[in-house]
């Protein structure tokens, strides 16, 4: 800075006036030029023209020098402000350096709450904003939906329909349609199970995306059924099941038991067209009759729907467009087949198209994630208010140290203004700390998250790295915190009266003030605490709920095995041989108490719903008569320990040829025959009529929070199907059994692949959401707990150290230690009860954000509160305890001697 | 009165500005007397242009500006010639004598075509 020129210095002062200035230099020049004409003997009007044209164009020069003056002016400050950052940076830098306790805490606690949001968010990012990898222009596809027959507008749709779709569509580039499958693929030796998409041969096409290695599907593959067997590997699967070979092109692989080649290589991120789901083999789907026998055949059955479509606008469309141009498709399609286009509430299904982005989670669900994010990231936005108030603490505290050091500056002539950047830098340097450190905990914290495999049928494929994105987010968030956090004790700090501080004296005087803002922030960070830990309370108390709610079954010492023969090329006959050995085998294993087949597990992640005919009933208009069922095999019942309310259960006599039979549960005894006897009714399935002989109770089948409602029974051995779960009651640990039933499969057939878990494992997943959210939550709330502790530690002694010479004094006066305990552990505890009540009202408030995540609890749960106040109350009896107990050791001759 | 060379080439005017400014700080009017007293009036500074000069030496650091109190206690902005400026005006000056002494002695001559 020394070569600023002194006259800027002069500047500082009045404050430049550009204008003023130029004129003053050039009317000093003209008055002095016609004086010197005038002493010569000119008259004063004379002199003036002279000079005037003596000069020139005075106006012209005059804007010339005040353009140039501005230009040097604006460089100036420029320079200046830059200057006094680098003064400030450097002055931050060297302060935390002397201080390195205080750095280490403050960032730390800054890389916690920057670290936990920045994790979160790049969850966030990896569901909802990530656009997908891999694919060219993806702001130009678009999402096509029929509606349900049951009315909700985001359903699959049929090839049939898709033909239509496609047909003279001005408004698309090009209509693809996949479906997710999973497949069993092998290269010869056993078979693993991958997820997979069958698509038409122009998905490739559609989506822009342009293989690593080979070729993807042509447009005509796919076109005739059934005769193309090529197909598309993924970048890892080539990877693992090839070593990354370029052979690997031409190399025939099996996928459910049908030879396909390989014609091509997916590039690296390309993770299909489902989000967060890992799709890594890709066949044409007019291949689908080969992969899946059981499929009725008939792919081009306008009523088949179970297509995922995906178009690409054409150059110039608009979704709007193309969604007028879909309103007109819907209504010839439904005045063609309005048998197959017409709902359940007798209106004609609606196509809607959504834009890739609003696409990424089906659209079912996005409500939910979107709630499960918003619950997220509002619990690590509150943990991070609770770091803040604990780095503001700190900063007080460490202000207070310096209050001479400003005062000092202030009385030297520093500015205000300039002290308050002075320390916003500081906490600016903090933050950006906290905020490098924070992300280096996030990179840590998403790898254990991707490493984390959850016992799903399905790879996960969600790219949780740190984007522009994510790294924009954490910016925004250690700006917004710098600023919470050292606003306040900057603004504080400047506001110092110069005479006590100066003085160095007594913290008395200026001390009123300080710990009263330090008591407001553990008040917030108490409350905030409580808001975290009253949610984390519920979420607890409700999976508690949910575990132990009556399921009307019994989950404990179950053992499941799951078999896809359909997706194997088995036979009905071969797989009907299958089971029935399985079934023999396993209940021939020791501590297996009973075997049974079933379709579905309840609660689990697929779900039956079929269509049912009862006889002698006329269903209202409107009226759905399509139920959850399952197939399942004989003593199910007793494996499950379902009881009988009536009737019997399937037995081993229940089979193909003997008499049609089934099962309802009392909810579809009550609907269709209430006040009948329920055994004896008939009900049926396509053509076949069958005839009920037991009434089982109502157990739960989809979620743990549902109501009763009408599910039916069909026996396994008169309804074969080909996908079926072997279920064995168990007397001790049901997974001490699974390597022999692996065995024992494998046995009969060792290119199947087999599935084993337990069923409380199954259950597992239906409360994976929740759980994942407690575990969080309980993580987060506990932290906060601790945070919160600290600062209310901190407050008390301070206080403590404050008032040494009260204590001192009431000691001397013949206080007792007890009358000591008493005062201090007030003062906290006045603290506590102030932020414990705001906590729970701020938590009742945010209760609608847990309420969909909550199973048997009210978001208001007077028990979860109480807890949560008794936790907190202990805590904080802790935390103030201990300087409480240094104050009663208070010497009070030392005490008044200390001023 | 004064010469038909009076526009001066800009880079001398500067030396002049600075050759001026070698006495002590001065303000505009006063560089510009002190350069025609010196000449006898020979020399004019074309005024309109002294100012955006004064201006060009500034960001060149060569001078600079200050307010204060002129001789009859006007404001007036002073000029000071800097250690760089007077290093400038050395070598531009020991450039134009060497100049100006090569064109008086070609002008001396007596013409011949050796």
């Amino acid at each position: 800075m020394d070569r600023v020129p002194r006259w800027r210095r002069y500047l500082r002062f009045w404050g430049p006036d550009i204008d003023a200035d130029v004129d003053d230099e050039l009317r000093f020049h003209l008055e002095m030029r016609s004086r010197e004409y005038e002493a010569r003997g000119m008259s004063g009007a004379e002199a003036r023209q002279l000079a005037h044209e003596r000069f020139g164009d005075v106006t012209r020069v005059g804007a010339a020098l005040r353009d140039h003056d501005r230009r040097r002016e604006r460089q100036r400050q420029r320079r200046e402000r830059m200057g006094d950052l680098l003064h400030d940076l450097r002055y931050a830098v060297r302060g935390l350096r002397r201080a390195p306790g205080f750095t280490f805490v403050a960032v730390l606690t800054l890389a916690l709450g920057i670290g936990a949001n920045t994790t979160i968010f790049s969850v966030v990012n990896a569901v909802l904003l990530r656009p997908p990898a891999a694919v060219r222009e993806p702001g130009r596809l678009v999402s096509i939906y029929t509606s349900d027959f049951s009315g909700p507008r985001y359903g699959t749709s049929s090839y049939a329909d898709y033909l239509d779709f496609r047909k003279d569509n001005t408004q698309l580039a090009g209509l693809a349609a996949f479906t997710f499958r999973p497949f069993n693929f092998s290269t010869g030796g056993a078979a693993s199970r991958v997820g997979g998409e069958a698509v038409t041969g122009n998905y490739f096409a559609v989506l822009g995306v342009t293989p690593a290695l080979g070729r993807t599907f042509t447009p005509d593959e796919g076109r005739a059924p059934g005769t193309e067997p090529v197909a598309v590997v993924s970048y890892g699967l080539w990877q693992r099941a090839f070593g990354g070979d370029p052979g690997a092109i031409g190399r025939t692989i099996h996928v459910n038991g049908s030879a396909f080649t390989i014609v091509g290589v997916a590039p690296p991120h390309f993770t299909g067209s489902t989000r967060g789901v890992q799709a890594d083999l890709w066949v044409p789907y007019l291949m689908d009759d080969v992969l899946t026998p059981d499929s009725d055949g008939d792919l081009m059955n306008r009523g088949n729907r179970d297509l995922f479509l995906i178009g690409r606008l054409a150059p110039g469309a608009t979704l709007a467009m193309a969604q007028a141009r879909f309103r007109v498709i819907g209504r010839q399609l439904h005045d063609a087949y309005p048998q197959f286009w017409t709902d359940v509430h007798k209106e004609p299904r609606a196509i809607t198209l959504l834009a890739e982005h609003d696409a990424r989670v089906i659209p079912q669900l996005r409500g939910t994630v979107v709630g499960f994010f918003a619950l997220l990231m509002t619990v690590v936005g509150i943990m991070l208010l609770i770091c803040c108030a604990n780095v503001a603490n700190l900063l007080l505290a460490r202000a207070a140290g310096r209050q001479r050091e400003v005062a000092v500056r202030l009385a030297l002539g520093a500015a205000r203004g300039r002290l308050v950047r002075q320390l916003l830098t500081e906490s600016a340097v903090l933050a950006t700390l906290g905020a490098i450190v924070g992300v280096l905990l996030a990179v840590w914290a998403t790898r254990l998250l991707m490493a984390f495999k959850p016992p799903l049928p399905i790879t996960i494929a969600l790219d949780l790295s740190i984007d522009h994105r994510v790294l924009l987010f954490t910016a925004l968030v250690a700006g917004l915190t710098g600023l919470i956090f050292g606003g306040m004790p900057a603004l504080k700090a400047a506001r110092v009266d110069l005479v006590p501080a100066l003085k160095g004296a007594a913290l008395g005087a200026r001390g009123r003030r300080r710990p009263a803002m330090r008591s407001i922030l553990v008040v917030s960070q108490v409350a905030l605490c409580v808001v975290l830990l009253a949610m984390a309370g519920l979420l607890l108390r409700s999976l508690r709920a949910a575990q132990t709610v009556d399921l009307g079954f019994e989950p404990r010492q179950i053992a499941l095995a799951s078999f896809e023969l359909g997706n194997q090329a088995y036979s009905e006959a071969r797989g009907r041989a299958f089971y029935e050995a399985i079934v023999r085998e396993a209940a021939a294993l020791p501590g297996v108490r009973a075997v049974s087949l079933a379709e579905s597990t309840p609660l689990g992640l697929s779900y039956n719903r079929r269509g049912v005919r009862v006889e002698g009933y006329q269903a209202k208009p409107g009226e759905d008569l399509e139920f959850g069922m399952n197939v399942v095999g004989p003593r199910y019942f007793d494996v499950m320990r379902i009881p009988m309310a009536r009737g019997r259960e399937f037995m081993a006599q229940d089979r193909a040829g003997a008499l049609p039979v089934a099962i309802v549960n009392e909810s579809f005894a009550r609907y269709f025959w209430p006040g009948q006897d329920a055994i004896g009714k008939r009900i049926g399935d396509g053509n076949q009529m069958r005839v009920v002989v037991g009434v089982a109770r109502d157990s739960k089948t989809r979620s743990v929070s549902e109501e009763p409602a009408p599910f039916y029974y069909m026996p396994y051995l008169q309804s074969y199907e080909p996908n079926m779960i072997l279920e064995m009651r168990t007397a001790g640990d049901p997974r001490a059994i699974l390597p022999a039933v692996r065995r024992d499969a494998a046995a009969l057939d060792p290119d199947l692949p087999v599935q084993t878990g337990t069923m409380e494992g199954a259950l597992g997943v239906s409360l994976l959401p929740q759980r994942a959210a407690a575990t969080l939550l309980g993580i987060f709330s506990l932290l906060g707990l601790a945070l919160a502790a600290i600062g209310l530690y901190g407050v008390v002694a301070y206080a403590v150290s404050q008032r040494t010479r009260e204590l001192g004094i009431r000691v001397a006066l013949g206080a007792e230690s007890g009358d000591i305990y008493r005062i201090i552990l007030r003062h906290g505890m006045s603290l506590v009860a102030g932020g414990l009540i705001i906590g729970l009202g701020l938590s009742m408030l945010l209760g609608r954000l847990v309420r969909g995540f909550l199973f048997g609890v009210s978001p208001v749960d007077p028990i979860t509160f109480a807890g949560v106040a008794v936790v907190l109350a202990a805590v904080s009896l802790v935390a103030s305890y201990v300087p409480a107990r240094r104050a009663t050791r208070v010497d009070p001759l030392v005490a008044l001697r200390e001023e | 009165m004064h010469a038909d060379t009076g526009d001066l080439l800009q880079g001398t005017l500067s030396i002049l500005i600075l050759k001026a400014l070698l006495a002590g700080p001065a303000h505009g009017y006063g560089i510009a007397r002190w350069v025609e007293n010196t000449a006898d009036d020979v020399l004019r500074i074309e005024e309109g242009s002294l100012y955006p000069a004064l201006r060009r030496l500034e960001d060149k650091g060569w001078v600079e500006s200050e307010w204060g109190l002129s001789e009859n206690n006007r404001r007036a902005r002073f000029y000071t010639i800097t250690r760089a400026g007077r290093a400038h005006l050395r070598a531009e000056a020991a450039v134009w004598l060497r100049y100006a002494g090569a064109v008086t002695r070609v002008l001396r001559a007596t013409p011949s075509l050796a």
